[in-house]
């Protein structure tokens, strides 16, 4: 008999509630995904990912104090191995582009927020994804 | 502290700041844009996202075999369509009020994105050589410079008759260089253009001094205009 592994953990950064509402329904529904710790501000999140040990991290592009990308950056350096997903209300490609220079593993406007557990899924598989 | 840099520390502070009652205007218009385009994207623009992954999510609940529910299902439909042309409408709107990446990002970030936003709109094709300094000009600087580089678009659109425009931003160490050029139809500089190029033009002037730089206008029939624009660093 196989042991069915784990589940992925999923961090999540966003300040507007019914976003993270949205994010939290959304990993709910995949039996291979949870959460394991939600913050609003990027100080939150890096104060609270090294208890939570998340495979991978969503962040919002645009915080109060300490931006997305910048949080994002700042991840890369601290943790390399830990893949980012930014979610964004910006639509413009510019976004997109600096966020996978910042080192995001990949981008979803919430818009497309339907998307974000496929853009989830292939991003813990190692694959870049983009949906500007 | 000697009275030298006593006098550049002045000069920087002031330089930090509007110093006209135009300018002042101008910036405190600039501030009402920014924190409009903030509170249309960050908090209605995402209520209404929100708005619609709820509908969404109603929507995948029902059973799609049960005729019933069909006029629920076309009134979700609807509502989901509004919900997809009000964000465009709200990006739409954030986009014309204030280039996003601005405050965040800088001018040069901002103008090759206006450029490129414009292109794909008129088909004019717009060229943008930029040039990256630092520090970055005072934040009413860029707004003065964005304005300027916006107006001069906006006049090329409607006036040049051309499907070209470049614009070239130049840096050394004392001044910032901008040149905002078409190969279009042009005037004669001697003979008075509309009233509303006139204002456009003059606007331009004002604005430039405003942030103690210059801007002049060259122009010829059929040879196209340039719009150069310079202040200090």
């Amino acid at each position: 008999m196989t042991k069915q592994r784990s589940p992925y953990k999923v961090f999540i950064v966003e300040d507007h509630f019914a976003m993270r509402q949205a994010y939290i329904d959304l990993i709910a529904r995949e039996n291979d995904l949870k959460v394991c710790g939600v913050a609003i501000t990027a100080q939150e999140a890096l104060e609270q990912i090294p208890q939570c040990h998340p495979d991978i991290v969503l962040i919002d592009v645009s915080l109060d104090g300490m931006s997305g990308i910048e949080l994002t950056q700042q991840l890369k350096n601290q943790y390399p191995e830990l893949p980012a997903l930014i979610i964004s209300g910006h639509e413009e490609a510019f976004y997109a582009r600096k966020a996978i220079q910042a080192g995001a593993r990949g981008y979803v406007v919430k818009r497309r927020v339907r998307l974000l557990t496929q853009a989830i899924n292939d991003v813990l598989q190692g694959e870049i994804y983009v949906v500007p | 502290m000697n009275q030298d840099s006593k006098k550049n520390d002045t000069e920087v502070n002031q330089r930090n700041l509007p110093s006209t009652l135009n300018a002042h205007l101008a910036e405190k218009q600039e501030g009402e844009r920014r924190s409009l385009a903030q509170t249309l994207h960050d908090e209605i623009g995402q209520n209404v996202t929100a708005i619609g992954f709820n509908l969404d999510f109603i929507q995948s609940q029902f059973d799609s075999s049960d005729p019933n529910i069909n006029f629920v299902r076309k009134r979700l439909e609807n509502a989901l369509t509004l919900v997809e042309e009000t964000t465009d409408q709200i990006r739409q709107l954030v986009s014309e009020l204030r280039p996003p990446m601005m405050d965040e990002y800088g001018l040069i970030e901002a103008i090759d994105w206006y450029a490129n936003n414009l292109s794909q709109q008129t088909g004019i094709k717009i060229d943008v050589q930029p040039i990256y300094f630092a520090p970055r000009l005072p934040s009413w600087v860029e707004n003065t410079l964005f304005r300027i580089t916006q107006e001069a678009l906006i006049n090329i659109i409607h006036h040049a008759k051309t499907d070209r425009a470049s614009i070239i931003i130049e840096a050394n160490a004392t001044h910032v260089k901008l040149s905002i050029v078409d190969n279009g139809v042009g005037f004669e500089q001697q003979k008075q253009p509309r009233l509303t190029e006139t204002f456009g033009l003059r606007t331009m002037i004002e604005r430039a001094k405003s942030a103690q730089g210059v801007c002049s206008i060259e122009s010829q029939l059929n040879q196209g205009t340039q719009v150069t624009v310079e202040v200090p660093r």
